[in-house]
């Protein structure tokens, strides 16, 4: 690990002040992804600046929203009763990952910011646009077993790894952010993550000394039924081959609205809006989540050994939504 | 005998748990001595070629570097010892020797500077030009030179051709990672020219003869020091290069040196299971008895030249196929290919996992050929000889073992056709196979000494033995406090030191076999003695009094185990049945290990509390080779895809089923040793990948050869396979 100056954020204008003065400056929140990516030699930040005292560790509630602040615990996050009955997929997704020890450390801004789990990306010797610009995708002809089927480009084909980021992506997720130079954004989830193109070094439409403050879930009546399902390698503690956040707004068997996106499978949260299309004013059955899986996966490309992740994610897309159909209420 | 004494075989406490869980127990990266100072290391970024410049300026600026070593300063070291039983080593080239790349991740420059932090920051500016050459990484790409020791006896070739059943398979297993929670460590320390070495190891004596030819000096002179380990599957065996770097860099800066490998380290430099692709041939009865049984293995090996100096390691899969069954004809045959890899090694159960993968899993396609139960026809041929040798076994219940297991499993119950049992959305399956492991016993002494204190006598058991934390401390109190008739908390273990009495490498589930009947001799010299001084045969005079008779503060004997007299009558061998439950969501590439019951028979039991942990481990362990471990290698870039534990999965608590393991009671070996225990460390792991495959196929009628079963390989079988 490089020597590098810890600070202590005073202020939110303070601590992106901070960064976006000194280009090589990072924010470090619960810390679990960007220290070990520096340990690496992947990342190396000559500044990092604390946010962990900021105060933004609330997260307030009304008939309207959630206001959920960036340095909230994942842990915090999902044990908040309030979050499980209005947004249950959140709650879901953020207990389908990591260990219950990462969760209490780790904070749900670093968690929609966290970095690809791509191989080729957390080896410094390795060919990766994403972790050096220019310097070619390893993977392109490497071991592509857990590479994007959705979103790749010739630049680059990492899967974006974060759950809660999935279950953020169908529930119009608002992100709050505060800039170095003194503005503020207000960034629909949408359009937050980038897909990689020719520039897959940036993750997200976040500028350097760019801080996230807060996240914001409006009230939404479909995110009461919503449902977080992941398949992985091992049974618990690993990231996803194919995981899918799905919401049905259900009347009398048949859907009046629906959302899905897919996590596991794409360079970034994949929300799948023609599927959901598909499936308004469609009897809620199997047949129906069949066509709406297929849609979803409509554009994935297969590579040498990833292909399964395509027949995969249709499976979760339908099982997804089968066993949110099949809930009470 | 041993089966009557009343404390073998009981569960005990381990009497090194306080210490260990109080964190009082130093392992070798715990050890701080004045001056220490700490390494690091710089891994080839290249799989073949040459290092043609190693650029340290920059490093050396950095603060706190001490010493930079690569091939052009490293120094001389002799010649190291390598299969003449003194000691082993991953490369009889010693490392930094030159500026030849073998694989990636070999260490090309060692950093060492005054904190570990430095020290790797350091190595991280240490700028190496390399010259490049073709490099092979994957096993199905190389080229196989045969080795000409083949086992075989009748005449394969014939019964193949003439049988009524045949059965032609290709199984394989993938590179796969000992991963101890303690990764491989070394303090290195020179006291008045004299060596002495903390490390993680599985064998100090080995150590100890490795760096004495290093360096040139008596064996006298180098002090290794292990007196606790925490895991190593086989991987603490070889001196590793680390060690010898630390040992050079210590002596060149008069100072203390540190080596603690990073995990990604561990998972490169660490010799692996090796790699092996196994055609099984079957030829068998309508009934179900074999006739013949053809074995022909490929496993990747190091370099072109250790084939061309015929010391190749070799997956030695065929060491259980040639013994456990009945079958008139035999035939193993053997290819290694060389790879541009760190060299494999022995990993918990080598060629026992693998070669029982194999061959378990053709005979549950043999059952299903031959409309017979899978048990049955296990039973069907039952040897209770060695196969090959034809001899017989001192102590076997492997038909006990498959009887038990069955009962508690409730296999009588099993409906033979596949998808034939359903909960919700999974398909159940169940599968069962043999486990076998031989029994293991190698020369080893072991002091007893007793010490007269206040209130009575002390006693202390020393050998240098390693309990790699399988229990060797808890069995030996047992084995002793039980032979002396006192209680535990009167008894100290010191292991792991060469200068306590000689213990061979912990290795081949042979120490407790080894160690234990010694210090049991020990024990019978001690009461001897004692018992002199008794003042009639029948008078009950406790140690104290009677060392207070002798005139004496202390005693000490020692106890030996011999080794094997060549030609021995008999053949020891330890057996197990495995019977396993799994769920499969065909759709989602699912399977999940429900429930696993496994019956062993591993002769007398010394502590039921370790026995059942190292059970319990092994079988684990072969949920994580069944469906999870593997190692694969960028094509291009020789890359080790999976560098760390995030990416190389082990199983979690969630992928635990409920384990159910049992031994047989009193069924000691008693030709085998005083005692008639076999070792238990290895045994637990095998048979159960090939009994997981097998439920898959009773679950869904798919049959996957390919380990690990991930669900990318289920998917595919399914894709290939008719559908329901």
């Amino acid at each position: 690990m490089r020597p590098f100056t810890y600070v202590e954020g005073i202020s939110v204008a303070d601590a992106a002040a901070a960064v976006h003065a000194a280009p090589a400056a990072m924010f470090l929140a619960g810390g679990t992804a960007i220290v070990d990516l520096m340990k690496l030699g992947v990342l190396a930040p000559a500044a990092l600046v604390d946010v962990q005292r900021l105060p933004l560790g609330d997260i307030e509630l009304d008939d309207r929203r959630a206001r959920i602040g960036a340095c909230v615990r994942n842990a915090q996050l999902a044990e908040h009763p309030e979050i499980r009955a209005r947004w249950p997929v959140v709650r879901e997704a953020l207990l389908s990952g990591m260990s219950a020890q990462l969760r209490n450390m780790s904070t749900v801004a670093g968690n929609i910011l966290q970095r690809t789990r791509c191989p080729y990306y957390r080896d410094p010797h390795s060919a990766c646009n994403k972790r050096v610009p220019g310097s070619g995708c390893a993977v392109q002809t490497g071991w592509d077993r857990d590479a994007a089927v959705l979103g790749g480009s010739p630049h680059c084909l990492a899967v974006f790894p974060s759950d809660l980021a999935t279950a953020l992506a169908i529930l119009d997720a608002i992100v709050y952010t505060r800039r170095g130079d003194g503005g503020a954004r207000r960034l629909p989830f949408d359009g937050f993550h980038r897909l990689p193109g020719d520039t897959p070094e940036r993750d997200t439409v976040l500028d350097h000394g760019e801080l996230v403050t807060h996240l914001e879930l409006p009230d939404l009546a479909i995110a009461r039924r919503s449902h977080y399902f992941k398949v992985r390698d091992r049974a618990s503690y690993d990231f996803a081959l194919a995981s899918a956040a799905v919401a049905l707004d259900l009347e009398r068997g048949h859907v009046r609205d629906a959302r899905i996106a897919l996590g596991g499978v794409a360079t970034r949260p994949w929300r799948c809006t023609a599927a959901e299309q598909s499936l308004r004013g469609k009897r809620a059955e199997l047949a129906s989540f069949r066509a709406a899986a297929d849609l979803a996966l409509a554009d994935a490309v297969a590579r040498t050994h990833n292909g399964f992740k395509i027949e995969l994610a249709r499976h979760v897309v339908v099982r997804a939504l089968s066993e949110l159909a099949a809930r009470p209420g | 005998m041993s089966t009557t004494s009343p404390r073998i075989g009981r569960p005990a406490e381990r009497i090194e748990a306080r210490i260990k869980v109080t964190g009082q127990a130093r392992y070798a990266a715990d050890v701080v001595l004045p001056g220490l100072a700490h390494a690091a290391y710089v891994g080839s970024a290249i799989a073949c070629g040459r290092v043609l410049a190693v650029d340290t300026a920059r490093a050396e600026q950095a603060g706190g570097v001490l010493l930079i070593l690569t091939h052009d300063n490293r120094g001389p070291l002799g010649d190291l010892p390598n299969g003449d039983g003194t000691g082993l080593t991953p490369d009889p080239r010693p490392p930094l020797a030159d500026d030849r790349i073998d694989y990636r991740g070999q260490i090309v420059a060692m950093v060492v500077a005054e904190s570990p932090e430095q020290a790797a920051h350091a190595a991280s500016l240490v700028e190496v030009r390399y010259e490049p050459a073709p490099f092979v990484v994957d096993i199905d790409d190389g080229a196989g030179t045969r080795l000409s020791d083949v086992p075989r006896r009748g005449d394969c070739a014939a019964a193949l051709r003439a049988a009524p059943v045949t059965i032609d398979v290709l199984y394989s297993t993938p590179i796969q990672h000992p991963c101890p929670l303690e990764p491989h460590a070394t303090v290195a320390h020179w006291v008045d020219h004299d060596l002495v070495v903390y490390d993680s190891t599985q064998w100090v004596l080995g150590d100890q003869a490795v760096l004495a030819r290093a360096f040139g000096l008596s064996n006298e002179r180098v002090r290794v020091l292990a007196p606790f380990v925490g895991g190593s599957f086989g991987s603490k065996v070889f001196t590793a290069a680390h060690t010898l770097l630390a040992a050079v860099a210590a002596r060149r800066l008069e100072r203390p040196v540190k080596s603690v490998l990073r995990r990604s380290e561990v998972l490169t430099t660490v010799g692996p299971r090796a790699a092996t692709r196994q055609r099984i041939q079957l030829a068998a009865e309508r009934d179900g008895r074999l006739i013949a049984l053809r074995h022909h293995t490929r496993s990747h090996c190091a370099t072109e030249r250790d084939v061309a100096d015929r010391d190749p390691f070799y997956e030695p899969t065929s060491g259980i196929t040639r013994v456990l069954y009945a079958c008139p004809n035999y035939e193993a045959v053997h290819d290694v290919v060389p790879l541009h890899l760190a060299k494999p090694g022995w990993m918990r159960a080598p060629g026992e996992a693998t070669g029982l993968w194999a061959l378990e899993g053709a005979l549950d396609e043999l059952a299903c050929e031959s409309g017979l139960d899978p048990l049955a026809l296990r039973m069907r041929n039952h040897s209770s000889r060695d196969a090959h040798t034809g001899k017989p076994y001192a102590s076997e219940h492997l038909r006990e073992c498959y009887e038990r297991g069955a009962e508690r499993f409730g296999w009588s119950r099993r409906e033979p056709r596949p998808r034939s049992m359903r909960d919700g959305d999974a398909w159940i399956g169940w599968g069962m196979a043999t486990a076998a492991h031989p029994g293991n016993r190698d020369p080893a002494s072991v002091r007893v000494r007793l010490d007269r204190e206040r209130g009575g006598v002390h006693v202390t058991v020393a050998t240098a033995g390693i309990d790699l934390g399988t229990g060797l401390y808890t069995a030996l109190a047992v084995v002793v406090a039980d032979a002396l008739d006192l209680p535990g908390e009167r008894v100290t273990v010191e292991l792991g030191d060469t200068r306590l009495p000689p213990a061979p490498m912990t290795g081949g589930s042979n120490l407790t076999a080894s160690v234990a009947p010694a210090a049991l001799a020990a024990c019978t010299r001690l009461r001897r003695r004692l018992l002199a001084f008794r003042r009639a045969p029948d008078e009950s005079a406790d140690w104290a009094e009677l060392l207070d008779r002798a005139g004496l503060g202390d005693i000490e004997a020692i106890g030996t185990t011999d080794a094997r007299p060549p030609g021995e009558r008999h053949a020891h061998h330890s057996f197990g049945a495995q019977f396993v439950e799994v769920r499969v969501v065909p759709e989602l590439g699912r399977i999940r290990v429900t429930r696993v019951v496994g019956v062993f028979d591993v002769g007398q039991v010394v502590d039921a509390t370790t026995t059942r942990s190292q059970l319990l481990g092994g079988v684990l362990f072969g949920v994580g080779q069944a469906l999870l471990e593997q190692q694969v290698h960028d094509p291009v870039h020789a890359l080790p895809v999976h560098a760390d534990l995030a990416g190389y999965l082990l199983p979690c608590h969630a992928d635990v089923p409920d384990i159910d393991v049992e031994w047989l009671d009193a069924v000691p070996d008693v030709t085998f040793n005083a005692i008639g225990c076999r070792g238990a460390g290895e045994i637990g792991i095998t048979g159960v990948a090939p009994a997981i495959a097998s439920a898959v196929h009773h679950a869904i009628g798919v049959r996957l050869r390919d380990l690990p079963l991930t669900p990318d390989r289920l998917l595919a079988a399914l894709a290939e396979s008719p559908r329901e």
